[in-house]
């Protein structure tokens, strides 16, 4: 993992004296609201419904023992007890108080933590495959980029004060496991016929309001031109990107406007102009950002995770091995998935209690490390398969057991109007009913694969528009009501789902979902997901499912 | 969302509290009190706009953020009740419930 | 309003050349960017310094041009902050500085905060208006609140990379 050299050491410091200075001019009166606004922004503090939301980076997802203990502590000291993990990778506090905001953030600097560009128009926090350094089907760990982007894009001078929000995704894998096409920019990592590394560059993906599949600018750039090439797109967009239209200052709107042609044009005349420069990635940088991310060491072992769940003693242990524990690139260990959606739990969120012990099986069963997942889930990246009976028994004490990783009771949901000033509508009580409704895992593991996504608003954070089936909140004239899609998908073949029928509430929503899984039981070919059901016979089916529940 | 409110309903003035953000609203004695129910009720534009207008030195003085009018449903016996499903859950926290920091057992010893 | 250069306070000797006025014959004198354009010729014969206010939306690329490729025909250029949010200044900056060569006094005006005071020095501004009545002191407090910096820029700053590939193996073990 990585670890912080006293350069970073100094800055994050810097950073939280700096914070700490703010706060105390606003508090003080010598900053107004709409001076301080931005300010606190850029260090990931929001006013929320209730009080301020602290969101806190956990860069590319990795988390160390010692980090989660420090996330737990600050659930416990400063917010109720429990935090909230994001399909960004990050986490956010939900009670925060501003006066507190800078003694929280000298507690993260204390484990090279930090709230910076978790909000604001800059690039945000960079986010990676979940499963980087482990999956068996990568070029490259994306960490190892995903750092060097961290440090290039930290209190960038000339990039944070963009049209917009900026975000970044890294796939080393053949599968897409970090909805790269999704993204502002989206990095695939790939061997040129050579075998030099480098990046096919995906530009203009995004949610929200305008949602867009992004386009290939680059197939290959070579390693040591990334962090020119995207200086010139930043700042081609930071120079042309709307400013009068917050709904049209993505740099989705700009190369849609442009023609991803055009665009590219000036990418590349303005990267002619800083490939040559300083910002050359020398192999010998990369090189020492690797060496992070060597991979630890495993015990020598043999078995795959197929023989795990033929040992398991026990069904609920196989069962749970079947749906949350995938294979490891290491013979002998595997890529154990914690589940943070157990019946009526609050999709990602975790209590202090629980972060606490996450940290203490990560020192015990996997070499230290943890994962965040786009999913709102979390990883312990190397266990051996030895070890999956104890540590399951420990998770399932702890209630974070549940066989459930990407089945239909896994559910994405953002916290909505419970919490969000921007909502429409709720979004964890119909998180909640659906967990109850799917609560039978046996039930769940038939259904397979599904993947439902439930956002408050337009906004999108919680992808709807990529869930197998998505949900979006709605306000009619006070009332909540719920928007459905269904084909969407994140990953290598991603895709928009498409509105089916018109909004209904939450109970028909519920009824809605169900019907949809009975359609599909009913028609679905031997071994074909939901999602392969969906793209072969369309939406039709399912509509008619629309109207017999009416 | 913003609507038109008609001349003479019953409105409260809501903010946040800048230390720590919490949801406080207006009351007749002129303090910002966490409970709706303790809010001073006005009706006419020009009171108001007489309220917003004291609220406003308290923006000024750092003591709250983000001031707002916001409709409610009189009740002289038990105050004010918000009417939007955004207001109630301001008013009033979460529909849900939040999760709580029970201990967990600790993992079995290894050996 | 107070006028910063290099973090000193100093008068301003530049005489807005606006629309319309006719331009002294000698002085220095800022014209806007539209009015380099209609005068070129008569601006350059006048033989004394000029200053060119380059607005937010205006291609660097164009200034160029307009200059014959000669951007150190210039003394100033402003560069406009018109809100907190608008960072289309910071890329100008940079083009003038990195990509063209430009070496006379760069000014940002506009709403011109603390806060961005950093990122401006960063980008190679060296002038800046700002409202506040002890505007060096401001200065030197914002500009050296982080001195640990990732990104190479032209302000000659040794970037945390470049600083890590001048440590020697052994250091590098203690300092991670
Ligand atoms: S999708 Fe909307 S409601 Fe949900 S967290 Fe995002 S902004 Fe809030």
């Amino acid at each position: 993992m990585y670890q912080y050299d006293t350069h970073d050491q100094a800055l994050v410091d810097q950073r939280v004296a700096q914070f700490r200075d703010q706060v105390d001019r606003r508090l003080a009166g010598e900053l107004t609201e709409d001076q301080f606004k931005p300010l606190r922004l850029m260090n990931g503090l929001y006013l929320q419904l209730h009080a301020y939301m602290l969101r806190v980076a956990i860069p590319y997802g990795t988390l160390s023992a010692p980090q989660m203990r420090v996330l737990a502590h600050i659930a416990r000291r400063y917010d109720r007890g429990y935090g909230h993990f994001t399909t960004r990778q990050n986490i956010q506090y939900n009670w925060i108080r501003l006066a507190d905001a800078p003694d929280i953030l000298a507690d993260l600097a204390t484990v090279g933590m930090h709230a910076i560009q978790t909000s604001g128009n800059c690039i945000r926090n960079v986010t990676a495959d979940p499963w980087a350094g482990v999956a068996a089907d990568e070029v490259e760990d994306p960490r190892i980029t995903a750092e060097i982007l961290r440090q290039w894009s930290t209190l960038h001078p000339e990039f944070s004060f963009l049209p917009r929000k900026f975000k970044i995704a890294v796939t080393g894998a053949a599968s897409d496991r970090a909805a790269i096409k999704v993204h502002d920019i989206g990095l695939r990592l790939h061997r040129a016929e050579d075998g030099a590394i480098g990046y096919e560059v995906l530009v203009g993906g995004g949610l929200g309001r305008t949602p867009v599949i992004g386009k290939t600018i680059r197939a290959f750039v070579p390693r040591q031109d990334l962090l020119s090439y995207l200086e010139a797109i930043l700042r081609v967009y930071n120079l042309h990107g709307r400013r009068d239209n917050i709904y049209k200052a993505r740099i989705k709107i700009l190369v849609d406007a442009l023609g991803i042609d055009v665009f590219r044009q000036q990418v590349e005349a303005e990267w002619a102009t800083v490939r040559e420069g300083a910002l050359a990635l020398p192999d010998d940088v990369v090189a020492a950002i690797a060496a992070h991310f060597a991979p630890p060491a495993h015990e020598a072992g043999a078995g795959s995770v197929a023989d795990a769940i033929e040992a398991a003693p026990d069904p609920a242990l196989a069962r749970w091995i079947r749906a949350n524990v995938a294979p490891h690139k290491v013979p002998g260990y595997g890529i154990v998935n914690v589940s943070l959606k157990a019946t009526d739990q609050p999709p990602g969120d975790a209590t202090a209690s629980q972060m606490d012990l996450l940290a203490d099986l990560a020192d015990r069963f996997s070499l230290g490390e943890i994962r965040v997942t786009r999913e709102q889930n979390l990883v312990l990246p190397h266990v051996r398969l030895a070890d999956l009976p104890a540590l399951w028994a420990a998770l399932d004490a702890a209630g974070l057991g549940t066989p459930n990783i990407g089945l239909i009771s896994d559910i994405i949901a953002c916290p909505g109007l419970d919490y969000c000033a921007l909502a429409n509508a709720r979004s964890i009580p119909l998180a909640q009913a659906l967990t109850r409704r799917f609560a039978d895992m046996d039930r769940a593991q038939e259904v397979g694969e599904l993947h439902v996504n439930i956002s408050g608003c337009i906004n999108a954070c919680a992808h709807h528009h990529v869930g197998h089936i998505g949900i979006l909140g709605v306000d009619r004239r006070g009332e909540e009501l719920y928007q459905v899609t269904l084909g969407g998908r994140a990953d290598t073949d991603a895709t928009l789902g498409t509105v089916v029928g018109p909004a209904v509430s939450a109970e028909r929503a519920v009824d809605l979902i169900a019907g949809f899984v009975e359609t599909y039981l009913a028609i679905r070919h031997p071994g074909e997901r939901f999602i392969d059901t969906v793209a072969r016979v369309g939406t039709a089916p399912f509509k008619e499912t629309f109207h017999a529940a009416a | 969302m913003a609507r038109k409110l008609a001349a003479d309903t019953p409105r409260v003035v809501t903010a946040n509290r800048l230390v720590d953000g919490v949801v406080v609203y207006r009351t007749a004695g002129g303090i910002w009190s966490p409970r709706l129910h303790r809010a001073l009720v006005v009706r006419e534009q020009a009171a108001v706009d007489r309220l917003l207008a004291v609220c406003r030195g308290d923006v000024t003085g750092c003591e709250v953020v983000d001031l707002q009018v916001i409709p409610v449903q009189p009740d002289p016996a038990a105050g004010p009740r918000a009417i939007s499903q955004r207001e109630a859950i301001r008013a009033a926290g979460p529909t849900i419930a939040l999760p709580v920091d029970r201990p967990v057992p600790t993992a079995a010893p290894l050996f | 309003m107070p006028l910063l250069e290099d973090g000193r306070s100093v008068a301003d000797p530049w005489i807005a050349g606006t629309d319309g006025q006719p331009v002294p014959d000698t002085g220095p004198v800022l014209v806007p960017l539209e009015r380099l354009r209609a005068e070129n010729a008569a601006l350059t014969a006048r033989g004394a310094p000029l200053g060119v206010a380059l607005p937010n939306d205006a291609e660097v690329s164009d200034l160029i041009a307009l200059l014959d490729g000669d951007v150190n025909r210039l003394d100033l250029i402003t560069l406009t902050l018109p809100a907190f949010k608008d960072g289309r200044a910071y890329s100008q900056a940079r083009q003038l500085r990195e990509t063209h060569g430009y070496r006379g006094r760069l000014r940002a005006v506009g709403e011109v905060l603390r806060d961005q005071l950093a990122f401006l020095a960063r980008c190679g501004v060296d002038a800046v208006e700002i409202d506040h009545p002890d505007a060096e002191a401001l200065w030197r407090a914002a500009v050296g609140e982080i001195d640990a910096v990732y990104q190479p820029t032209g302000d000659g700053r040794t970037p945390i990379p470049a600083l890590r590939r001048h440590i020697s193996p052994a250091r590098r073990e203690d300092a991670a």
